[in-house]
């Protein structure tokens, strides 16, 4: 990591009462922020009780400081642009002890305790930030306070079929980043989606398109009471190129692209603007096309399709998400949301051919999942999750999963999630061998043609979003898997002609199918994409993910599987506009 | 400075449907120099749409739009530091289309109707911010095409509800006929520098800091700019453009038994000249912070019975709640409606000395802005002056282009939030008292009310934070103004500050008990939300004197104060 220091020590069990002696102003090098959360949280962790209640045992400080732009085009004009910094403290405090505490708990009220939040001021301003630590911490408390109680109630009447404890142990460790302080190229981001934007001008067979572009400066400033402390950044620039038409029956058609960089100079003008007419180019294909008729047999799934694909199928359930105890009357509502994987540790999950690695401490070109420390402070290291197609672990935080003895260092926001995930092979095949292998499967299945399914849709990159409110859906841990639709595929006939296929949706998918994975490629497609995991999941109104999303990068061959179903779209076709695009109607 | 331009096309409309935006076309043809760009895209688009769709089984027969640019410059501080400052610019659409007719159309209420998704009451169809003529007519034209169908949906569900569900009480039409009006009214630049503003919001804010029973306090700058095009087929093209610059002071604390304790100081000018300087600001926030300190130690009052006086503001919102909401137009006429002054037309609803307007072309009163002004409506019609209630009388309702039986036409009050569809809503409420009382008089007034009813004290209620209101009919027909300054005044002319009720009541009941106004006329501006959104609003009125109002016990918080002392400035009202 350029410009940054890795320190990693153990602290001594004094540390806290030496860092509340430390003069308020005397911030350096840390600044004012860090300096405030230490001697408030020192203070709390002191002198913050009720009488008869139990202390606080954790208390954990994490203030996200977020620069954010975001801007986009459509048709070559530009969308508003909105560049925005905010400060926002959020206050993890647990009372009990780590083996029974007041988390992993629902109570009537539906949802998850809430995230004690509160806005810091811009500045490094000691004062300010105590005061508002101050006054988040004290309602952490007394919300902690009620949880626990309400916990014991609950369980005070049941015998838990799962004894897990609800916090794992971690040693303090710190680590300090230099702050990126580039300021946002706003105009250069403008001229840049705007410049993509203006690609879809000559195309009259695209009947709308857009261009979306965030870029951010997130810092985070974060310490807990076992003494870990880090300031960390994450800089993050994206851009989506979307594009839609509709066919003369009316069928919907659309595609897009994405690129992603740490910064606004990754991102390389020229490759968008290919992509962009690539696409354009392919949704006017499609319009002309053929819907898929139900198709069961080997698919071959190629380059981003194996990426979404896997991302929206299988890598949920690499997450080490365990079900919470809840209240009776919650639990007669809420479906449990334990990972079914759990109880498959140990167990084939995938072909023996594949090993799947998580590791957060790469940083070479095109991956953009990594990071130096995770969200609970544990610094990250490489994960080996399933090895020659056994389970060997998940993907954790510092919340417990029978299984899963400690943390991986992969709490992103809220829980677990991946980073850079490797899916390998040692057996992956050249792409003239991976041809012949599919053509030999079709010819045994005695079907007319096979399919290749080169591109997939995203669940969070959807344009109907950016005309109008829409409510976007992250599927995390469902028990049965949600697939966009197919943006891009074809039958491939024994003769080797290629016949473009308009739209289809995959059929029945679950993890299991990745069971009948039979070759891999030996090059992999690396494709990184905002990924949002939570079990409350977030609003879209722009059509892309929100900035604060994270983003996850997989590598990975493509995929050849002995069997699967496609089959046209199930939703009804729209019936086609009234009146030609005025643009283009005009001109004839 | 504005300035409004008709062309007199109204002379030249020829036929119901197409022919006067033709006529409105070729007029502004030859003005194509002065019009707006994003207008000259509507009118295209309008015009070609309108066309396209002529040939349709069910053709629409009316079509409007209206785009909106938000602008906005803000700035905010918490105890003295800054928390956010920004600058924002964006572009919504919002389409009226219509297919049947104006006496039956797709619009009308589908009565009856069970378990509907009311996601249809909003929805943000975004246009580039460029003056793009191409890009902004496509984004128009899928929008179009998309309310056309839904148009078509909803058009048959009304046929079908028409004829299955009993007669309507209310016979008007769905939609009025109005004259499309030409104006363009330039839009005047946001004039703020914004590292000022920011120093100021941190000057502002930061007296509080210095008081740990203060939990919450900041200040707020903003300039908000709301430009809005707008055209329809029956000619109408029209620019507006407003700005409005408004300081907010908020802070609050706790009292031991857990209510939480606001105050707000909120000042509203269409200039930046018009809001207050740092000495008079400095001093309101001084006061602000007494006031707090006190609160935290006034009695809770008890539910209640009895006279009172509700200061200007207070009487503004106490009037915009039970009046206001239930004069607009469409309330008389949706059956779920309770509709509760529909058949009080020229009877007497309040004291001969008292006389209620609502009036849109009313920009100042006094040395106050009014920001529930505007020269045109969301439906395109100008704004116009409604004498509602006439010394006690009520005469008349506010109306959009939603006729109801004896009212055929609109008075410029279609008024909506960008997303939402317009319906009939305020603009400046302005009450009137003839020969006013003085406020010691009015005060004299209600002292001896309080001895004639033998009761111990009456109520001074001073500040308002806001307040709500049930029009329907499904639960009761009521409402509830919330005070944050609220005075016993005894039978000696003594007065004691008490905290934790809101003020509550029937409509005519409450309406019935008023008796007098003082010559102290205050402003209160706001926002006021209903389903077409958020619209601004003035509500202006002098102090009044109710022989009975009825308190009952605020919400409170549960909560404890914070159970370590403020690391800064400490549980102490000394500065640090």
């Amino acid at each position: 990591m350029t410009g940054s220091e890795v320190h990693r020590k153990l602290l001594l069990a004094a540390t806290l009462l030496v860092v509340g002696l430390v003069p308020a102003f005397a911030a350096e090098p840390e600044g004012a922020t860090m300096q405030a959360l230490r001697d408030e949280l020192a203070r709390s962790m002191a002198e913050l009780r009720m009488d008869g209640m139990p202390r606080p045992y954790f208390i954990a400080y994490t203030v996200v400081d977020a620069d954010t732009l975001t801007t986009g085009a459509s048709f070559g004009a530009s969308l508003p642009t909105s560049e925005a910094r905010s400060r926002r403290l959020q206050v993890e405090l647990r009372v009990g002890e780590p083996a029974f505490d007041n988390t992993n708990f629902r109570d009537r009220s539906f949802m998850p305790a809430r995230a004690l939040t509160r806005t810091l001021p811009l500045a490094d301003d000691y004062q300010e930030v105590r005061r508002q630590t101050w006054l988040a911490t004290d309602a952490a408390y007394k919300q902690a306070l009620e949880m626990l109680a309400k916990k014991r109630a609950v369980l005070q009447n049941e015998t838990r079929s799962e004894e897990v404890g609800d916090f794992h142990a971690q040693e303090p460790s710190s680590y300090f980043e230099d702050a990126d302080t580039t300021p946002l190229p706003v105009a250069e981001l403008e001229d840049l989606v705007r410049d993509v934007s203006s690609v879809f001008v000559d195309m009259p067979d695209v009947h709308n398109s857009t261009v979306n572009a965030t870029l951010g400066n997130h810092r985070v400033y974060y310490v807990n009471s076992e003494g870990t402390a880090f300031t960390r950044s994450d800089p993050h620039a994206s851009v989506w190129v979307q594009a839609q038409t509709q066919a003369e029956d009316g069928a919907v058609v659309r595609d897009f692209a994405a690129a992603h960089g740490q910064r606004w100079e990754e991102i390389e003008r020229d490759h968008l603007v290919a992509a962009a007419r690539e696409i354009g180019k392919t949704v006017a294909a499609r319009r002309a096309a053929s819907d898929l008729a139900r198709y069961t047999g080997p698919v071959l799934v190629t380059g981003q399709a194996a990426a979404e694909l896997f991302a929206q199928v299988f890598m949920p359930r690499l997450l080490a998400k365990r079900a919470p105890d809840m209240d009776p009357q919650f639990r007669r509502f809420a479906a449990a949301g334990r990972n079914p994987f759990i109880d498959k540790l140990g167990g084939r999950v995938l072909p023996r051919l594949l090993d799947v690695v998580d590791d957060p401490t790469i940083a070479v070109a095109g991956f953009h999942g990594g990071y130096p420390f995770d969200d609970d402070g544990v610094p990250s290291a490489p994960t080996t999750v399933v090895e020659r197609g056994i389970l060997r672990t998940l993907l954790s935080s510092r919340n417990p999963v029978a299984g899963v003895d400690a943390s991986t260092g992969n709490r992103r926001g809220a829980g677990p999630l991946p980073s850079n995930l490797r899916i390998t092979s040692e057996r992956g095949l050249e792409p003239g061998d991976l041809e012949e292998e599919f053509a030999q499967l079709v010819a045994e299945w005695g079907n007319e043609y096979g399919v290749v399914v080169h591109r997939l849709g995203n669940p969070s990159v959807s344009q109907e979003a950016a005309s109008t409110a829409r409510v976007i859906v992250f599927g995390a841990a469902a028990q049965e898997a949600s697939v966009e639709d197919v943006n891009l595929a074809y039958k491939v006939f024994p003769d080797g002609r290629r016949e473009l296929i308009r739209n289809a949706e995959f059929a029945a998918l679950s993890d299991a199918a990745f069971k009948e994975i039979v070759a891999v490629s030996k090059a992999p497609t690396v494709y990184t994409m905002s990924y949002d995991a939570s079990d409350f999941p977030g609003f879209s109104l722009s059509g892309v993910p929100a900035p604060e999303t994270p983003r996850v990068t997989i590598s990975i061959p493509d995929l050849l599987f002995e069997e699967l179903t496609l089959r046209k779209p199930s939703e009804n076709i729209p019936r086609p506009p009234v009146a030609g695009h005025p643009y283009f109607d005009e001109r004839g | 400075m504005p300035y409004t331009r008709s062309h007199g096309w109204s002379k030249l409309k020829l036929a119901r449907r197409v022919l006067p935006w033709l006529t409105a076309v070729l007029v502004l043809e030859a003005q194509t120099s002065e019009t707006p760009v994003v207008l000259q895209a509507m009118q295209a688009e309008l015009e070609r749409s309108m066309d396209a769709l002529a040939g349709e089984e069910v053709p629409p027969y009316f079509l409007s739009y209206e785009i909106t640019e938000l602008r906005s410059i803000g700035t905010s501080a918490s105890f003295g530091a800054l928390t956010t400052s920004g600058d924002s610019r964006s572009r919504g659409l919002d389409v009226d289309l219509r297919v049947g007719d104006y006496k039956l159309d797709n619009t009308r209420q589908i009565r009856g109707a069970r378990n509907t998704f009311p996601s249809s009451l909003w929805s943000m169809v975004a246009v580039p911010v460029e003056d793009d003529v191409d890009a902004v007519r496509s984004v128009l034209w899928r929008e179009t095409d998309r309310q056309y169908k839904r148009a078509l949906e909803q058009f048959t569900n009304v046929e079908t509800n028409v004829q299955v569900k009993v007669e309507a009480e209310d016979q008007a039409g769905d939609f009025s006929r109005e004259s499309g009006h030409q104006a363009i009214e330039e839009a005047t630049p946001i004039n703020v520098d914004r590292a000022d503003w920011e120093a100021k919001v941190e000057r502002y804010s930061e007296p509080f800091s210095a008081y740990g029973e203060i939990l919450r306090a900041s200040a707020r700058l903003s300039a908000f700019t709301e430009t809005r095009w707008f055209a329809n087929s029956d000619g109408a093209a029209i620019q507006t453009a407003e700005t409005i610059y408004r300081l907010f002071i908020s802070a609050s604390t706790k009292a031991a038994d857990g209510m939480e304790l606001p105050l707000y100081r909120d000042y509203g000018s269409f200039t930046p000249d018009g809001l207050p300087d740092d000495e008079t600001v400095a001093r309101d926030v001084a006061t602000m912070i007494d006031t707090l300190l006190a609160l935290r130690e006034a009695p809770v009052v008890d539910p209640y019975t009895g006279p009172a006086i509700l200061s200007g503001t207070a009487s503004g919102v106490f009037f915009h709640e039970i009046l206001g909401h239930r004069v607009e137009g469409h309330r008389q006429k949706l059956e779920d409606e309770g509709q509760t002054f529909k058949t009080m037309r020229n009877e007497r609803v309040l004291p001969e000395s008292f006389s209620v307007f609502f009036d849109p072309t009313q920009k100042r009163l006094g040395s106050s802005d009014l920001v529930g002004s505007y020269r045109y409506d969301n439906q395109g019609v100008a704004g116009r002056r409604v004498a509602v209630i006439d010394k006690g009388i009520l005469r008349n309702f506010l109306m959009s282009r939603t006729p109801i039986d004896g009212f055929p036409n609109s008075n410029g009050h279609g008024r909506k939030q960008m997303g939402f569809k317009p319906v009939a809503r305020q603009s400046n409420l302005i009450v009137h008292v003839e020969n006013p009382l003085t406020s010691d008089e009015l005060k004299a007034r209600l002292i001896a009310a309080i001895k004639a009813e033998g009761k111990p004290f009456g109520l001074r209620f001073v500040e308002i934070q806001g307040g709500f209101t049930i029009t329907g009919r499904t639960i009761p027909n009521s409402f509830n103004v919330t005070p944050l300054l609220v005075y016993r005044v005894y039978p000696d002319g003594r007065e004691e500050l008490v905290r934790g009720v809101d003020l509550i009541g029937t409509p005519l009941t409450t309406f019935s008990r008023i008796v007098a106004g003082d010559d102290q006329i205050a402003v209160f501006n706001g926002t006021c939300g209903a389903e077409s959104g958020g619209v601004p609003v003035a509500a202006a009125s002098p102090g009044i004197l109710v022989s009975q109002i009825e308190v009952q016990k605020k919400s409170k918080s549960q909560e404890r104060a914070p159970l370590l002392p403020a690391p800064i400035g400490g549980q102490t009202h000394d500065r640090i």
